[in-house]
């Protein structure tokens, strides 16, 4: 592990982001706390609707009306991403800081080439670089990411690409200006398995070579165990375990991340019943005062109402909850 | 596992659910709150209302040869008649009195509009769910019969029969209808063919339910929300339309009222100073689309589930 | 591409003969064919004879066929009203009428557009609800009404404007086109800006709509992840994006203000086709209105094609087609 010699890249504290309903605010992530050292690669886990995704536009500032980001600041290099000006933000949006989305389909606009959607990434941080020189950029770009035939690929619109293809353009414009800190949100989801491990690969090989920091969200227990140094599990809008990696996945002290990592099909023996967390994870206008997990925990007690804070049980490992699972297995 | 005793939630730790309301309920409810709408709706009840009691109310039968005099053409607004009648409105060049001929014009206006959009929606919806569900060359077939006729304007299909069929009430409805079957043809084919691969048709389809059912009962009534906006729209156009061919002197017989022709009696008079003859009714027919259209124009931003989030 | 342009020729052709043959049903079928051709004033010895010329006594497929092919080479009998050919009649009035519609179109467009792109930015805004509520004036008030009122207020009242005919004109290529000249453009003013009306809101409404849906896409998102000015998002991604499917609406606009300059050139005097048909209506004039028919089915096909190549030729999915990988 990289003991981390400088200020982090990325520090996020008490980060709260809510939506403004009909009803109200509602609170979509809640006391968001998360460290991206130089270089790590950070995996962010959890379900549909633990707020994983909300927690990575709003660290780009890219959360919009009905949603605001109410709390918190985020620090990138030292510099408040919450209060800079506008246009500072941009500055630093696709330079310093660059995101990636899930969709390939729609993250390219179909009715520009891809080379217009690269340079102007280019263009729009540094109006000095000739016309020949961008385009050289891009071509070595699309090369870095594995794309056969760069020269006529910059030509081509996104429509003719394949979808694990347009996942390695969108990375290439990621890296183009070589950004301190990447953030992918689910960049592999909608994409097959195959496909999958190829861009993981290219991901950590370009994150490695370039010294750029990464934070990778996803649901996929398997994918983080192969790639991150450290991990953040989210729950109902709230980190409910951080830590190692190799840590929380072999002794997990949160009851949910032990029900995930149970989950997961094949830590099944063949012919029992598969496990499952009993329950459903609440909409958000009717998440429970205080542990966000109680309700489906076989460890809940009456104390588990109140809320919890994020405590450090084992070195280098926190968990939100009053009844860790401590003991080895 | 621990010594902790199992606790499950209960009712009064999680936030109170909201009280269910039914979709349509809910429809009505944002439709009264935003003010557009409910200024379109104000406009149009007062203009319904008065309309239909037209009989009741108007001061007078202006269709009724007996009862109009060729000596009040042409007063201005407030004066009196030979017979105590006060014109509040004025009168037109056959001396009708405004006030009676705009509220039977506007009768007409909502009834043919209203009994136009209904058979059309009716065929056009028929049409359109036949198409979805039969697929194949038959859909293809209607879709390019619909695409033909939408790519036609209204105004030169109504044109065309009108000049075929000749002059009257039923004539104009026929080409109303005719002009507008097709937006609800493809509306709804449109929605069906959405349903019809959703899941919960399929699962009808393992229930063995009848097609008919399936059909009515499950895929219709997902399909009228974009309907609603379409029939509503459609009917502001055809009162429109009809005002328009009135107007140009094709549309209604004269001897029917309607504000088309009372606007185009009053057009010669215009330059003269009588601007009341036009104007008036003019400024009904206005109201009664304007009323409709800020209905509809809400009720389609309500119901788009793209501009939701 | 070419494929593509051979199959929509093709259909237009196919869609020319349909309508030819609608036109036919319903002009010569419909009512009694003995009328049609022959003017209900004729002598009974007249009627003969032109039974005989025309040859409405014989089998209807051949008297379709000769009507194909008399409508082809031109020939679509004389009016009643003017007793002059009434093809020759129709084309004559139909640059006229075209210079209307095209200016409409443009006018439509040129305000129309700006106007969506600022109301769909905002749409909260206070502006872009006056914009939307300026806009459902715009379509329900019908033309025929806000012509009159315009005459009113600008040529009766104000005197600004003249309230009636067409300016001198100007030979352009063997055409009489008015816009060219100063008093051309006064008079075309009004009449055009009366039958854009109702197509303005129409294009503010599609570009509202249009900006609105491309700003909630991923395209855009990510356009703002890698820092670009909203200036240019919106200049460039969000309006190619909004301003393509506009293209196709365009047509069947187009075609739509050309069959609406009916009512424009009824109030404004306007000497284009429009006022022509109304009055062959109202007689019963049918070579006139056959006329009218065929030019416009012919105008409708060749816009809807024209506009079909544009699309095709601006939208780089079609034109490129699925070539994926």
């Amino acid at each position: 592990m990289v003991a981390p010699a400088s200020m982090p890249t990325l520090e996020v504290e008490g980060l709260e982001t809510r939506f403004i309903t009909r009803r109200g605010p509602v609170p979509a992530i809640r006391d968001i706390s998360l460290t991206v050292n130089k270089g790590e690669i950070v995996g962010l886990v959890g379900e549909s609707g633990s707020g994983k995704s909300v927690t990575g536009l709003s660290i780009m500032g890219l959360i919009e009306a009905p949603g605001e980001v109410s709390a918190g600041k985020v620090l990138l290099n030292g510099e408040d991403l919450r209060k800079v000006s506008r246009r500072r933000l941009r500055q630093l949006r696709g330079d310093r800081i660059a995101m990636v989305f899930q969709d390939p389909m729609m993250t390219l606009n179909p009715v520009l080439r891809i080379r217009t959607q690269m340079v102007e990434a280019i263009h729009a941080h540094d109006q000095s670089v000739g016309a020949e020189a961008a385009r050289q950029r891009c071509r070595d770009a699309l090369a870095q990411v594995g794309i056969p035939s760069p020269e006529e690929r910059l030509d081509a619109y996104p429509h003719q690409f394949s979808g694990g293809m347009r996942q390695r353009v969108a990375i290439a414009i990621a890296l183009l200006n070589r950004p301190d800190l990447i953030i992918a949100d689910e960049p592999t989801t909608a994409l097959d398995v195959t496909i999958q491990a190829q861009i993981l690969a290219v991901v950590q090989s370009l994150c490695r070579e370039h010294g750029t920091a990464l934070i990778w969200i996803t649901h996929d227990l398997s994918v983080v165990a192969g790639l991150a140094e450290r991990i953040y599990v989210m729950y109902g809008g709230c980190v409910v375990e951080q830590g190692g990696v190799d840590a929380v996945l072999d002794r997990p002290l949160h009851p949910y991340t032990d029900g995930l990592i149970r989950s997961v099909p094949w830590h099944n023996e063949p012919g029992r019943p598969l496990n499952q967390i009993r329950g459903m994870v609440p909409p958000l206008d009717r998440m429970p005062k205080g542990c966000r997990f109680w309700p489906r925990c076989d460890r809940a007690t009456e104390g588990c109402r109140a809320p919890v804070a994020l405590d450090e049980i084992r070195t280098g490992q926190r968990a939100r909850c009053i009844h860790p699972l401590v003991e080895s297995r | 596992m621990t010594d902790a005793a199992l606790i499950l939630p209960e009712e009064d730790d999680l936030p109170p659910p909201p009280p269910p309301r039914s979709p349509g309920r809910e429809l009505l409810i944002e439709l009264f709150r935003d003010k557009l709408a409910l200024t379109g709706i104000l406009i149009v009840w007062v203009l319904a209302v008065l309309a239909f009691l037209a009989p009741l109310i108007a001061p007078q039968d202006p269709y009724d040869l007996m009862q109009i005099d060729f000596m009040d053409s042409r007063l201005p607004p407030g004066a009196e008649s030979m017979t105590g009648m006060t014109f509040w409105l004025g009168t037109d060049d056959q001396g009708r009195d405004l006030f009676s001929a705009i509220l039977y014009g506007l009768r007409t206006s909502i009834e043919v509009g209203i009994l136009s959009a209904a058979i059309a929606l009716v065929i056009g919806a028929s049409i359109g769910l036949v198409s979805a569900y039969a697929g194949g060359r038959t859909d293809a077939l209607l879709m390019r019969i619909v695409d033909l006729q939408l790519s036609f304007p209204a105004i030169l299909i109504a044109l065309i029969l009108l000049a075929i069929l000749g002059q009257g009430v039923d004539k104009i409805i026929i080409a109303l209808v005719v002009t507008q079957w097709a937006y609800y043809a493809r509306t709804v084919r449109g929605s069906a063919l959405v349903e019809r691969r959703r899941a919960y048709v399929d699962a009808a389809r393992c229930q063995a339910l009848p097609k008919r059912r399936i059909i009515f009962g499950h895929i219709l009534p997902n399909c009228l929300p974009p309907l609603i906006v379409v029939a509503t729209m459609r009917v502001a156009y055809a009162i429109m339309l009809e005002a328009t061919l009135s107007f140009l002197g094709i549309g209604l017989p004269v001897t029917e009222p309607s504000l088309g022709l009372l606007i185009s009696n009053g057009y010669t008079y215009l330059l003269s100073g009588d601007y009341w003859i036009s104007v008036f009714p003019g400024i009904a027919l206005v109201l009664l689309i304007i009323g409709i259209n800020l209905i509809g124009d809400t009720l389609r931003d309500l119901l788009n589930p793209r501009l939701r989030r | 591409m070419t494929v593509f342009l051979i199959r929509r020729i093709g259909q237009t052709m196919i869609t020319l003969l349909v309508m030819s043959v609608l036109v036919f049903v319903g002009i010569f079928m419909v009512g009694n064919p003995i009328d049609i051709l022959i003017d209900p004033a004729a002598t009974p010895l007249e009627r003969e004879q032109t039974i005989q010329a025309f040859g409405l006594d014989r089998p209807v497929l051949e008297q379709y066929w000769s009507f194909l092919t008399s409508a082809l080479s031109g020939d679509l009998g004389n009016s009643f009203l003017f007793n002059q050919p009434a093809l020759d009649l129709i084309l004559n009035r139909l640059p006229a009428t075209l210079e209307l519609a095209f200016s409409a179109l443009f006018i439509a467009l040129v305000l129309g557009i700006p106007l969506g792109i600022v109301a769909g930015l905002n749409p909260k805004s206070p502006l872009a609800r006056f914009i939307m509520g300026f806009s459902i004036l715009g379509f329900s008030l019908p033309t025929f009404w806000i012509g009159l009122i315009m005459i009113m207020a600008f040529s009766v009242f104000l005197g600004w404007l003249p309230s009636s005919g067409r300016g001198d004109t100007v030979d352009v290529l063997g055409v009489e086109l008015s816009i060219f000249t100063l008093d051309g453009l006064s008079h075309l003013l009004l009449p055009a800006l009366n039958l854009a009306l109702f197509k303005i809101s129409l294009v503010i409404r599609l570009t509202r709509a249009g900006v609105m849906e491309c700003l909630q896409m991923d395209y855009v998102r990510f356009a703002r992840a890698k820092g670009l000015s909203e200036t240019r998002i919106v200049s460039l991604h969000v309006l190619k994006n909004t301003l393509i499917p506009l293209i196709t609406v365009l047509g069947i606009e187009l075609g739509s203000l050309i069959a609406f300059a009916v009512v424009t050139e009824t109030i404004f005097a306007w000497p284009g086709m429009g006022k022509l048909i109304i009055d062959a209506i109202a007689v019963l004039d049918r070579p006139l209105i056959v006329a009218y028919l065929l030019i416009t089915v012919v105008m409708f096909s060749l816009i809807n094609l024209v506009v079909d190549i544009l699309y095709s030729a601006v939208d780089p999915r079609v034109r490129f087609g699925d070539e994926g990988e």
